[in-house]
Parts: structure tokens; C-alpha cells; sequence
């Protein structure tokens, strides 16, 4: 039902209503007076338009995202406005109903039938008086019917009728009854897709002289695109949040785990309640529901927030042991619901607020002399008297601010949480209850004879190249290694190769919406250990509630295994725990079939084991011989964990797994995302107690080595987490923060029910397959292992012979550097065939894409020259300090005499090449760290660019050693030399997109004259994010994909976090266009981009601009060792020892000779595909097509279609964006051209306008300085008195439905692109 | 003030009578004077930079930081005392705090009260910088950076 108030976009194409996010204004305001009163509603209301800067408006400026109020029960007001008898005050519950338009009747009727059977009467409707005439038209289009309903329940008040109400709205809302904005005795909420300003405009009633209250709690919302619907608006019933649950859809299954265990006295029969969380709700919704579920089933709401929301108490040595018990125990019933947030909350009695335990959100209160306590996420947010406050502050991480009305006062924190603290014996409950793993007795465990090590190694695809770049660094050291430079292997399913099923997963992380954390930095405020065991009735508290194993670490050992293994040994546990192995072998013959046979027994025998009351299942692939082979470990536990979340029982025992497979952090991370509790990865540590007995590991004994392994597993999990910006191990547990890419769809939504797998993929017939190939490996047919080779080589970090494949491969590095040192265009033909060639092998997904064969080719020399088409790369943001002086300036040098633009990289740029024309870089960089970032840095720019996240390691900052921290780079970076540096994973001013708003804004008016640029990472619901980033104003956004390149980033990272730019980017264009929102900025896009081929597909997907890093440091004489962060590359690029950079060898005339090199071909395939230009091919995606023979015994199963999806809602000449500020910036050299010059080089040609070029640009910048400060009018006037850009006239028309919004557009804009006027 | 008070400092001089936690995170130069409560996690990734802080409970400072000795607290030396005790008078004249000038009044035993918190390979390095300096050395003369590492330990 709530789908047709708003949301009016169902998933289409890569776009998906569920990844979208909001942050957002809230405050609240209370009186400690003890009576109600219009002041206060007045007072809200004035907070709520000061709050109007952090919503956020989409194309049309007159429909906001959201806002609304919260206040009391107002009762004079109601029993003036209703023509029924009201029973008194607190004895009859109101709400307004959100009626779907046409289905009012049915929706009435099913809620009063539900009221019927609750026992509630139904006292009467009212039709709330609504002025609609301020809306836009999308929020008139998709605007409920408001209706009241009052009702009673024979003398029942208060909570007690609250309980009622509940029922009754529940098992309405299963019955197809209507969404109540709220529906209670205590408090009534008004809501809608507003403005802060439109919301008493359109409901009058919140203006009313009776309308009064003790507290007022308001919210107006900021959400990431245009599709904000009237019920997502806030408060919710209970609360306002500003913020984003990192970890909301494990929370979720979680509750749909416990549902089965649920009971409450006071709320009655549970089953036609369930569920708790309604299906696609938002984040903020769902968390209200389970808030509202524990205060109405008798919880104060702050103790029901404490437990959603606890304080850092883990590693907290000065807590109150009270109150650490009270947060321990409540940490056996649930898990963090972990992410930023200041959260609001009110029962209508007491309203107070809390943050999420990083402070990652802003919150600021004052107290008045005369008892007004207002509480906000700014200051200002009433014009107040200083003489009268007497008190203000700020709230601090994990502290909560409760105002009691009833009492007439502020309950402190220290009081709320003893007094909680104090209410059971929690200590006691504890001590006597929950036994930490390490002090359960050791037990004997079975010793495997290490004469297997190597079969076993081969059963599960271990490859030389692991031992030697992965576990070998672990056990030595204890850290996860790192490496340099990006990956350009296949992604999984492109992989010739068997993969393990971990492959097909890639991290989420955090950016913008949320800030990433600093697990190092910031230890404090993470809690890596947990309480493993049943869990039961979440409803109660009892004793038994605190029943568990406490593991400290989330790696196990083969002593610790076996400690679970034989709980029931422990006299004290016996009866109370027991666990039980389930085998997860299958008969590899059978193939796919007997795989899935396998698993629906796995299912019975696990039906059998909750039967029987087993409390811990050990998920074992040990013990593998010539017919079983092991399914892989992810499958097995994600298989048997939604197993019983899908029938409800999942909290009755914890899932244990020893996995043969799991040797990267990156594994330990899955399994726990996908439910496990710990992981024994019983074969890694067995692999490198054998590497220590060979020898390979210095004096690092056997036992240090498994020790170091498994320590660093584990941080790196913690690691994996700060990613995505969850601190606790109990709330990242099946949070499932992972995206599928390549996975059949079927067997995801069966086994990985919710996991985004955008693109579809192989089922288990493959993945059977692959497991019986490594199976075959271990076990050949003659019997006997090849004696020659041990396992196989890898090759997927470095190029090796009989490896993986690379894009870059000794012989494409080879005739790339040739064919731009020699100026051989035949030579880089062979370069780019080989290029393009590997990926029609089927290396990237662009390599399944193909041009329509049905274009009308056009003359080359129609097609815009060279020259223009430089304009549009850019290389990438590589800092001075990560590569060489000569290294960086060769490529600033090259990209300025074409017109392109190089980028200073995080690490500032020196006062010479600052003032250099011929050696500055156009783009400077903000990055985290804020290196070398001043005023003069940015008054100097062309470009401005906020780089939020990295493609190599989104969501991590980065340190520069001391060692490499020179003093020319200590000298641009404005610190100290042979001082280290750290970059913080997270910008400490950009918390949030409202945050992102104000930094653009800032930059905005540090350089008018400059374009601001967001650099994002390509993952799941990018696109939403970068509609947002439109939103706030951005000028550019540039989507990097996962395999960017890096100076130093850790294996996992570089090799399973973000997705590939072609996912990233058509989301961001259909995100875009949907939103009408493609207009207002350029999109750009890099990540292992080589060929012509590869920027003409990324133009048609709607990019464009286009940048480019590791071919052109490969042009300069990178030769991929890939040695950047260990100071020793061999050719001078990527170093700063002045004996190596004498070697550096590249010149900017090669990179020059590269960039229009690329550009010709671009030429040539516009010119083959019909094209006159770049910019009349951008969004074109009906040019591609799926390639129609895939010879791939995976990449089979794969649909395109969704990346080639052409979004149906939004006019086709959106996709034509206006380039304003691309045409603002280059005026000088391009709007005095014809849109499509033809061109007589039918050869590549060097610029000829390069010193025109350069004195423009020069004479502009010093310009620019002196403007500084002329603030962001400036740039919006140059914006609106821009040309728009001449139609061509090869276009296809656009569809019908398309042209008859164009026309409606149009009377309304005169900016709107003439494509379109002329369209329609 | 908020959490995270000067993160990512580079050069500012700031006097607060009280910071929430991870304060002067990410700092690499600067100077900051606290005259009162610290929150947790003081110093974290501070590589750079000198604070003061009053009353210091060392089991406030980053964990990590002070363990393995990157972070070294100590009392103050005639030198600071000077740098303190004008920027607290400072203080005192322009935001006329009653606890700035409650310190003033006993000046002696505020001072003994605070404890410097100083990154050691940054106290290193601007040593080897001035004796550097003394002699007219220069960093980037063959073989003077791996000398000048070898004797900061960088």
C-alpha cells in the first residue's frame, strides 16, 4: 500500500528504490512547565523551517523530500473540530490515515473489521482539512487522502490503549488497510512530502489556537533522490532520525529470525502482528517498529533505545560495572542497530535524544529560565534570549538526553542508565550465566596428519601465489599484506578459472550518506567479540536470557573449535548447551543436483538438530576423499542461516564454521556477514604452520604463525567493517553488506535472500563445477598428485606466465610504450586490438558488449577533431608524494598543452607549478587528509574535486610512512618531513550528504569560477548517491570503478570492494535521468580505461568525461611491478629516492601522443557508429548490445540488459546534459566553434589552439583570484546565461510519452536543452 | 567542544576548557591548550604537534598511541611553561574565562598541573631539523635523507 503514496518509481533497470538514503534536520522541543501549550507547537514549527538548509528539494524546487511534527495528543483541539463525543482525554486514540485515492472504502473497511475483532470502537473519521495548492506535482501526484479516525476502547488509556491500537493497525495493515502517519492515545504525528515551509501551509490544524502540546518533535528530510513518498516523511511514530543503519538488513533478519520466539502478555497473540518490520520501509521505519514492538511490550522507550542503540561499553575500563552488565546482558537479546545517527524519540510523556556511539551526528540542547528545553541538530534553531538559558550543551556519543514532562524535569544520563542498570540483578544474571570461551576447559581434539596438506590445499584451489603474497605476510607479521596499482584480472565470473564462490561477492562500503570509521584510530568504539547462543523470547528479561559463550575473537582456533564442539562436557552446561557437526560434503559426481540434494538434507538434519536442542552447529567441509567434495563454506552457512530465518527459528543456535576454504580476510568477512558466529579456518592455519616447518617464514615458529594468522583475520574483519562504518562484530553478523556480482538471481534470493546481484550470474550447476574442478586437481584420475607442481601458480595479483590473465601483460605494456615513444599509430592498433581483444575474451563486462550493427556510419573527417575530444580526459589523482616530481609533472605538462587536465592527487601542489601554466595541475584534489589543501591551492583550480572514496580501497584512508615523507613532499603537504602521515578514512567534516552540501558550497566560494567534482566508487545504488550529490550542487561526478589503481592498499580492497565502472555508471545515468536530475551536472568516469573502444562504451552508458591512470603512468614507463608502495620502482615512477627517479625515462610528448592516440580511435568509432561528436553519443545505450554468442562456460547465465536499460519515465533529451559548467570553463575554446567542426586530420593531429589554450586558462586563473569571494551567485548567473548546446539532427525521436513531458517541461523552463524543444 | 576537537590540525593554536572524545586526532602541527576535561581517545593518530592539557588522566590517551611510545606525555619545561602560561593570559584577556583566570592566580602549581603530550618521532625530527639548521646542513644533499632517518628512527 505505502508504494502508491509516493515512491512512484518500482526498480527498473539498475535503479532500486531500496538504496536510497536520507539524513536530515530534527529537533524537538519540550516545556518542563507541566502544562500544554500552543508555544510549543509554535516552537517547533519555528525549528522545523530553520531546519529548512539540511532537507533537500529535487528538480522541481516545490516538492521537498519530507518533513513533519510529533506532539502530544491535542485534545481541546480535536474535541473542537469533531462532531462526535470524545471520551476523555488519554481514553480514545486519533491517527491520520495515509488512504490510497480510489481505495478509501476497502481501506476503511479493513481497518474497521480489524477494530472490530480487537474489540475497538471505532468512534469516527474525520477528513483532515488539507491545502494542497503549494505542492509540487510529484507530491500531489502521489498525495493520500488524509482521514482521522478516533477510537476507544472501553475505558482503556494511555499505553494500555496504545497496546490495542497497535494490534488493531497491524492486522489492518496485513489485511490491506491504510498507513497511519500514527494511530495513539498519546501522540499525533502530521507528515508528508513537503517542504520545512509547506507542511502548516498544507495542514492548517498544526495552526489551529487549540492545538497545543508539551513537546514538539519535527524533522525535515534529505533524501538522495526525488522519489521521497508521504509516509517515509518523519517522525515516525516514536522517532526522528538523522542518520543511516549501516547494518539494517541484518537487523531486519534478525527480527524476522526472533518472530517465531516472540510473546508478550501485555500485547497478546503475536502471529497476526508479524511481521514487525513492514517489507521496503525505510532504515528510520523499520527501527521505529521494533522500537515501538519493545516499548509497547513493556520497556521504557529509552531502554528499548539503549538496547538498539547502546553506548561504547566493550572496551570502556571506567563504566559502572552496573551498567556494564545492563549493556552486556541486553547484548545477549540484540545486536547494535549500528550507524550514525541522532535519534529523537517520544512517548508522548518523556521526549529525549541520544547518538549513535561514534558522534558521527550533530546534536545541541538548551534549557531556558523559564523551562523551554530545546534540542536540535544546530544551533539557531530558535531565536533565544541568552540572558534566560540557563543551561546548554551538547549531546555526546552513546549519551542520551531524556526530558520528562510529566515530572516537570531533565532525567540526566548518568541517572536514566543507573536507574535501568539497577532494575534486574544484570551483574548477577551475567556472572551466573553467560562463560567465556577461554576459561571453558581445553578438550582433546583430533590431530590431521599434515602429509595432506597439499591434496587438501589443491581440494580447495589454493594457489602458490596465496602461500607467497597472502598467507606467508599474515603468519609473519599478523597484518593483512598490502599491495599496489589496480586489478585488471577477470572479475569472477569472467574468470576462466575456477573461483571460489567468495569471488562472486564484493564489499559495500560507506560513502557519503554515512561516514566510514578508523577501526585503528578509533578501537575504542568497536567491539570485535560476542555472545554466541540461543536466543530466547526478546519480549522478556530473565536470567537464562544471559546463557551464552562469550568469544573474544571471531577466528577460532582448533583448541576452541573444540571447546564448542564439546560444551556438554562442562558439568555446569550440560543440559544448557550442546552442538552437533553437520558434514558439509557432497558426492562431487552428482554435480549440481546432488549439491542441492546434499543441502535439503543439510536442512533436515538441521530440523532435527533444533529438535533435539542443540544450541551450536558446526559447519564443517573437513574430511573430503575421492567421492565427497566440500561445498564451498559460504554456500553452506548462508544456505543453512536464511534457512531458518526464512521458518523463524534462527536465534535457537549459533552457526559455528570450519572451513577449509577461508584464507583471506575477505572470506572471514562473508561468512560472518552471512550469518556465522566464528570461523575456524582450519586449512590456513595448517598451511602456515607448514610454511613455517619449510622454512618460509624467518623464525616465525608454527604456533606464532597460526596465532599471527588468525589476529589477522580477524582485525581485518574489524577493518572490513569500518568500511562500511559498523563498529560492533554483533551487528555486522548477517548485516550481509555485501553485493553479488555474477550470481544467478535464483540461487541469491534462495540462499542470499536480500544481497543486491544486479547483473545475474551462475547458479549451482557452475558452481558445482568449479568445485569439482579443484576436487579433480586434488584428485586425478590416475591417483596420483602431479609430482612436479604442488598447486597451481595464481597470478591474480601479479602477471605470470600460466596465471590469471591481465589486461596489462608484459606484451600489452610493451607495445603501448612503443607505439607512444615511437609515434606509431599502427603499433598502438595492435596495442589497443590486443587491449580490446583480451576484453572480448571476456575479461570485462565491457567486453560483452557489442555496437549495433544497424548505424548508419558517417565520413571521419564530420567527426569533431582530436583536439576537442582531448578536452574531455583527465588523468587520475595520483598524489606528488606517491609518484615522482618527474612522473607527476610529465603528465600535468602533456594534459595541459592538450586542454585535458591532470590532478594534483591528495598532497597539494608547489608554489612553482602552482603558478606554472605549463606544469600545474587543472584538478586539485580535497581529499581526507586535506594535504596541501589552502586557499591559494584553491583559488587556483580549474577543477575542484572532493574525493569521497578511492576505486582501489573505498571506504580507507591511507598513511604515508615517515620514510617517504621527503622534504619537498613534506614541503606541498605543509607538514613535517620524516614525519609519517595519516589520511582518515572518513572526511571529518562530510558525516553526511547535508555535510557534502556544505563542503561544495564552501569550495563553491573558495574559487566560483571552479567546478566541483564528487568522486565516488562504483557499488550498489551509486546511482542514488550520485543523484544526491546533483542535489547538492555539485558540478561533476566522477564514478570510479573497483579496480582504480592505488600507491599502497591493502589485498582485500584492492581486490573485492566497490563494483565495475559499467554497473556504477549506467545506475548513475538511469538514477540520474529518472530524477531529472542529468541535466544539472557531467558525469564522469574512470577505471582501467586503455583503449578508444573502452571511452566510447563508457559515452553510450552517459559518461562524458573520461579519465585515465594506469595507461598513461605505463606510457611514462611503469612497467607493472607493482612495487609503488614499498619506494623501490625500478623506473622512476613511483618513487621519491632521487637515485631512482634519475631513471625515469617518459616525456610528455608520449602521454600527449597517447591521449590523441585513444582520441583517434574515439573518432573513428563515432565516425563507424554515425556519430559527429561525443557529446551527441553520450547515454546512447541502444547502440549496445549483448553480445549474441557468449563462448563462456560461466559468463553465460550474465543479462546485461539492466545495464543497457534505457530508463522509460524521464524525456530522452535528459540524457542530453547541457554541460554548463564543461562550456562555462572552456568558452574561450569552445563556444566560439561550431557544435561539430569537421575536421580535415584524418590523421591524429596535436592541437592546434594549445597556446591560445594555455594563455586563456592562465589569464582566467589569475582572474579567478581576484573574484574570489563573489560567492555562488556568480557561478549560477554564468550558469543561466549560458548557450544550450545545438541539437543534432541524426537523433531518434524520442518516445511519445517522452515528448509529451518534454512539452510540459518546456513551458515551464527556458533553460531546458533545445533537444527537447525541438522535440517536442 | 564537539568530538574530535582540532582533528587534522596542521598549524592552529587553540585554547578550550574542555573536549569530548578522540581529540586532536589525525593532528600533524599546532599547538592546543586544554584546561579541562578530556573524553576518551585522546591523541589518536597525532603524529605531529604539542598539546597541554590540565589534569590529564593518561588512561584518557590513546591506548595504542602511548603503548607503543609514539605518543610521550610529560611535565612541562621552562620553555613551555612560557608558551602555556601566554596562551592562558591570552585566553583569560579575550573570552574573560573565570577558569582561565583561576589558573593565573596560583600560577606555579597550574603548571605543574599539566602535562605536555608530544608525538616522539615529531619531537625527534625537530630537533635533527634545528641542529640541522645549526649547521647549515641540507636535507636534500646526497645521502643527508637516509642520515637524517637513521637518526629520527622515521
Amino acid at each position: 500500500m505505502v508504494a502508491h503514496l509516493g515512491a512512484p518509481q518500482p526498480p527498473s533497470g539498475l535503479y532500486n528504490p531500496a538504496y536510497e538514503h536520507d539524513a536530515c534536520g530534527v529537533a524537538f522541543v519540550a516545556t518542563l512547565r507541566g502544562t500544554a501549550g500552543r508555544d510549543i507547537v509554535d516552537a517547533g514549527l519555528t525549528a522545523l523551517k530553520n531546519l529548512e538548509h539540511r532537507g533537500a528539494v529535487g528538480a522541481e524546487t516545490e516538492t521537498g523530500d519530507g518533513a513533519g511534527i510529533l506532539t502530544q495528543v491535542p485534545d481541546a483541539f480535536l474535541r473542537e473540530v469533531t462532531d462526535f463525543e470524545l471520551p476523555a482525554a488519554g481514553e480514545y486514540g486519533v491517527g491520520i490515515a495515509f488512504l490510497v485515492p480510489g481505495a478509501e472504502a476497502a481501506q476503511v473497511a479493513a481497518f474497521e473489521s480489524a477494530a472490530a475483532d480487537e474489540g475497538v470502537t471505532v468512534l469516527g473519521w474525520r477528513d483532515v482539512p488539507v491545502d494542497p495548492s503549494s505542492l509540487g506535482p510529484s507530491a500531489r501526484a502521489a498525495m493520500p487522502t488524509f482521514r482521522q479516525v478516533f477510537a476507544a476502547c472501553d475505558g482503556l488509556s494511555g499505553i494500555a490503549l496504545d497496546r490495542r491500537l497497535y494490534r488493531v493497525r497491524k492486522r489492518a495493515e496485513n489485511a490491506g488497510g491504510p498507513f497511519f502517519a500514527s494511530l495513539s492515545a498519546r501522540t499525533l504525528t502530521y507528515k508528508g512530502m513537503l517542504t520545512t515551509y509547506q507542511l502548516e501551509k498544507v495542514f492548517p490544524d498544526v495552526t489551529h489556537p487549540l492545538f497545543a502540546s508539551e513537546l514538539a518533535l519535527v524533522h525535515s528530510r534529505f533524501s538522495t533522490n526525488t522519489f521521497p513518498s508521504w509516509p517515509l516523511a518523519q517522525p515516525l511514530r516514536g522517532i526522528a532520525h538523522n542518520g543511516e543503519i549501516n547494518t539494517v538488513r541484518g537487523n531486519r533478519n534478525w527480527m524476522a529470525a526472533r518472530e517465531g520466539m516472540l510473546r508478550s502478555e501485555l500485547l497478546g497473540d503475536m502471529a497476526p502482528l508479524m511481521p514487525v518490520c513492514t517489507p521496503s520501509a525505510s532504515d528510520t521505519a523499520s527501527f521505529d517498529e521494533v522500537l515501538e514492538l519493545l516499548h509497547l511490550a513493556g520497556r521504557p522507550i529509552h531502554h528499548a533505545l539503549l538496547m538498539m542503540i547502546p553506548e561504547a561499553w566493550e572496551n570502556n575500563a571506567e563504566m559502572d560495572p552496573a551498567r556494564r552488565a545492563f549493556y552486556e546482558y541486553h547484548s545477549a537479546l540484540m545486536e547494535p542497530w549500528d550507524g550514525p545517527a541522532a535519534l529523537h524519540f517520544t512517548d508522548g510523556t518523556v521526549i529525549g535524544a541520544t547518538l549513535d556511539r561514534n558522534g558521527l551526528r550533530p546534536g545541541r540542547f538548551w534549557v531556558t529560565d523559564d523551562g523551554l528545553v530545546v534540542c536540535g541538530s544546530e544551533a539557531g534553531l530558535l531565536d533565544i534570549d541568552p540572558a534566560k538559558v540557563v543551561r546548554k550543551g551538547r549531546l555526546q556519543p552513546g549519551r542520551m538526553l531524556l526530558v520528562d514532562t510529566g515530572a516537570g524535569r531533565i532525567v540526566e544520563d548518568e541517572e536514566i542508565k543507573s536507574t535501568l542498570a539497577a532494575e534486574h540483578p544484570y551483574e548477577q544474571w551475567v556472572a551466573d550465566n553467560a562463560i567465556r570461551l577461554s576459561e571453558v576447559p581445553d578438550r582433546e581434539h583430533i590431530s590431521h596428519s599434515p602429509r595432506s596438506v597439499a591434496r587438501r590445499q589443491r581440494a580447495f584451489g589454493y594457489t602458490e601465489e596465496e602461500l607467497k603474497i597472502l598467507l606467508g605476510p599474515m603468519a609473519q607479521h599478523g597484518i593483512e599484506p598490502i599491495g599496489a596499482m589496480g586489478s585488471d584480472t577477470p572479475i569472477a565470473v569472467l574468470s576462466q578459472r575456477p573461483r571460489l564462490l567468495f569471488d562472486y561477492f564484493v564489499q559495500m562500503f560507506a560513502q557519503v550518506t554515512n561516514p566510514p570509521l578508523d577501526s585503528i584510530r578509533e578501537e575504542i568504539v568497536t567491539a570485535i567479540g560476542g555472545a554466541l547462543g540461543p536466543e530466547p523470547n526478546l519480549l522478556e528479561a530473565t536470567p537464562e536470557h544471559a546463557r551464552k559463550i562469550i568469544i573474544d575473537f571471531p577466528v577460532i582456533d582448533n583448541d576452541e573449535l573444540a571447546k564448542i564442539l564439546h560444551i556438554d562436557r562442562d558439568p555446569k552446561r550440560r543440559g544448557v548447551f550442546s552442538a552437533r557437526k553437520i558434514r558439509g560434503l557432497y558426492p562431487v559426481k552428482g554435480g549440481a543436483e546432488a549439491l542441492d540434494g546434499r543441502l535439503a538434507e543439510i536442512f533436515r538434519e538441521v530440523d532435527e538438530a533444533i529438535e533435539d536442542g542443540v544450541s551450536f552447529l558446526v559447519l564443517s567441509d573437513r574430511d573430503s576423499n575421492p567421492d565427497l567434495a566440500p561445498i564451498p563454506s559460504l554456500l553452506l552457512t548462508s544456505a543453512v542461516h536464511h534457512y531458518l530465518v526464512r521458518t523463524h527459528r534462527r536465534t535457537q543456535l549459533s552457526l559455528v564454521v570450519e572451513a577449509g576454504d577461508v584464507r583471506e580476510v575477505h572470506h572471514v568477512a562473508l561468512l560472518i556477514g552471512y550469518g556465522a558466529g566464528c570461523v575456524n579456518p582450519y586449512l590456513a592455519m595448517e598451511s602456515v604452520e607448514d610454511l613455517s616447518k619449510r622454512g618460509y617464514l624467518g623464525d616465525v615458529t608454527p604456533d606464532q604463525a597460526t596465532r599471527h594468522l588468525i589476529k589477522a583475520l580477524g582485525k581485518g574483519v574489524l577493518k572490513i567493517m569500518s568500511k562500511m562504518g559498523i563498529s560492533t562484530m554483533a551487528s555486522y553478523r548477517g548485516a550481509q553488506v555485501f553485493e553479488a556480482i555474477g550470481l544467478s538471481r535464483e540461487l541469491v534470493d534462495l540462499h542470499f535472500a536480500g544481497t543486491p546481484s544486479q547483473i545475474d550470474g551462475v547458479g549451482l550447476d557452475v558452481i558445482a563445477a568449479e568445485v569439482a574442478a579443484r576436487h579433480a586437481d586434488a584428485y586425478p584420475a590416475s591417483g596420483e598428485l602431479p609430482p612436479h607442481q604442488r598447486l597451481r601458480t595464481g597470478g591474480e595479483y601479479q602477471w605470470r606466465r600460466d596465471g590469471e590473465e591481465h589486461l596489462f601483460d608484459p606484451e600489452t605494456v610493451f607495445k603501448l610504450q612503443h607505439a607512444t615513444r615511437t609515434r606509431r599509430y599502427d603499433v598502438f592498433q595492435q596495442y589497443t586490438d590486443r587491449v580490446d581483444g583480451q576484453a572480448k575474451r571476456l575479461m570485462t563486462l565491457r567486453g560483452l558488449l557489442e555496437f549495433a550493427s544497424n548505424r548508419e556510419p558517417i565520413p571521419l573527417d564530420e567527426v569533431e577533431p582530436v583536439s576537442e575530444i582531448v578536452k574531455r580526459f583527465n588523468t587520475g589523482a595520483m598524489s606528488y608524494g606517491s609518484i615522482s616530481q618527474e612522473a607527476h609533472e610529465t603528465l600535468a605538462i602533456a594534459m595541459n598543452r592538450l586542454g585535458g587536465r591532470s590532478n594534483t592527487g591528495e598532497g597539494g601542489e608547489s608554489v612553482e607549478r602552482l603558478y606554472d601554466p605549463a606544469r600545474r595541475s587543472a584538478i586539485k584534489q580535497i581529499a581526507s587528509g586535506r594535504f596541501g589543501v589552502t586557499s591559494e591551492y584553491l583559488v587556483n583550480s580549474d577543477d575542484i574535486q572532493i574525493k569521497l572514496a578511492q576505486g582501489a580501497k573505498p571506504g580507507e584512508g591511507g598513511q604515508l610512512p615517515a620514510n617517504k615523507v621527503y622534504p619537498w613532499v613534506a614541503e606541498t603537504r605543509h607538514s613535517t618531513p620524516g614525519v609519517g602521515l595519516i589520511s582518515p578514512p572518513p572526511h571529518h567534516d562530510i558525516y553526511s550528504i547535508e555535510d557534502l552540501k556544505q563542503l561544495i558550497h564552501d569550495a563553491k566560494n573558495a574559487n566560483p569560477r571552479a567546478r566541483v567534482h564528487v568522486k565516488l566508487v562504483a557499488e550498489v545504488g551509486v546511482g542514488t548517491i550520485a543523484a544526491g550529490v546533483a542535489k547538492c550542487k555539485s558540478d561533476v561526478v566522477l564514478i570510479s570503478g573497483h579496480d582504480g589503481g592505488t600507491g599502497a592498499s591493502p589485498l582485500n580492497s584492492l581486490k573485492h570492494a566497490g563494483a565495475p565502472w559499467e554497473i556504477g555508471l549506467a545506475d548513475t545515468q538511469q538514477t540520474l535521468v529518472l530524477n531529472d536530475l542529468r541535466d544539472r551536472i557531467v558525469v564522469q568516469v574512470d577505471g582501467q580505461m586503455k583503449t578508444g573502444r573502452d571511452v566510447i562504451i563508457a559515452a553510450l552508458l552517459g559518461a562524458e568525461e573520461f579519465g585515465f591512470a594506469t595507461a598513461p603512468l605505463v606510457v611514462e614507463g611503469c612497467i607493472m611491478m607493482r612495487v609503488c608502495h614499498l619506494d623501490t620502482c625500478p623506473v622512476g615512477v613511483a618513487t621519491q629516492n632521487p637515485e631512482l627517479r634519475a631513471r625515469f625515462s617518459g616525456k610528455p610528448e608520449f602521454v600527449e601522443t597517447f591521449f590523441e592516440f585513444i582520441a583517434q580511435q574515439v573518432r573513428e568509432h563515432l565516425a563507424q557508429l554515425g556519430f559527429r561528436s561525443i557529446e551527441e553519443a553520450v547515454g546512447h545505450v541502444e547502440v549496445l548490445e549483448t553480445r549474441a554468442a557468449i563462448d563462456h562456460w560461466k559468463a553465460s547465465g550474465l543479462d546485461l540488459t539492466p545495464i543497457l536499460a534505457a530508463p522509460a519515465r524521464a524525456p530522452r533529451c535528459a540524457t542530453r546534459p547541457r554541460r554548463i559548467t564543461a562550456s562555462r570553463r572552456r568558452s574561450t575554446t569552445r563556444s566560439s566553434r561550431p557544435p561539430s567542426p569537421p575536421s580535415s586530420a584524418a590523421s591524429p593531429c596535436a592541437s592546434s589552439a594549445r597556446s591560445a589554450t594555455f594563455t586563456a586558462r592562465w589569464g582566467r586563473c589569475s582572474a579567478s583570484r581576484s573574484r574570489a569571494g563573489t560567492g555562488e551567485r556568480g557561478s549560477q548567473m554564468t550558469r543561466s546565461t549560458l548557450p544550450s548546446r545545438e541539437a543534432p539532427a541524426s537523433r531518434s525521436a524520442p518516445s511519445s510519452r517522452g515528448a509529451s513531458r518534454c512539452a510540459s517541461r518546456a513551458t515551464r523552463t527556458t533553460t531546458w536543452p533545445r533537444a527537447c524543444r525541438a522535440a517536442a | 567542544m564537539g568530538e574530535r576537537f582540532l582533528v587534522r590540525n596542521s598549524g592552529a593554536t587553540a585554547v578550550v576548557s574542555g573536549v569530548g572524545d578522540h581529540a586532536l586526532e589525525y593532528m600533524t602541527g599546532g599547538t592546543a591548550v586544554i584546561l579541562g576535561r578530556t573524553g576518551r581517545n585522546l591523541g589518536a593518530g597525532m603524529s605531529g604537534g604539542t598539546a597541554y592539557v590540565l589534569d590529564l588522566r593518561p588512561e584518557r590517551v590513546n591506548a595504542q598511541a602511548l603503548s607503543s611510545g609514539e605518543l610521550t606525555l610529560s611535565p612541562l619545561d621552562p620553555e613551555d611553561e612560557v608558551i602555556v602560561r601566554g596562551l592562558v593570559e591570552r585566553f583569560a584577556a579575550e573570552t574573560h574565562s573565570p577558569v582561565a583566570r583561576e589558573l593565573l592566580a596560583d600560577w606555579p602549581s597550574t603548571a605543574r598541573r599539566f602535562t605536555r603530550v608530544l608525538p616522539a618521532q615529531y619531537a625527534r625530527v625537530r630537533v635533527a631539523l634545528s641542529e640541522l639548521e645549526a649547521k647549515g646542513g641540507d636535507l636534500s644533499a646526497p645521502g643527508a635523507w637516509a642520515e637524517f632517518l637513521e637518526v629520527t628512527g622515521g
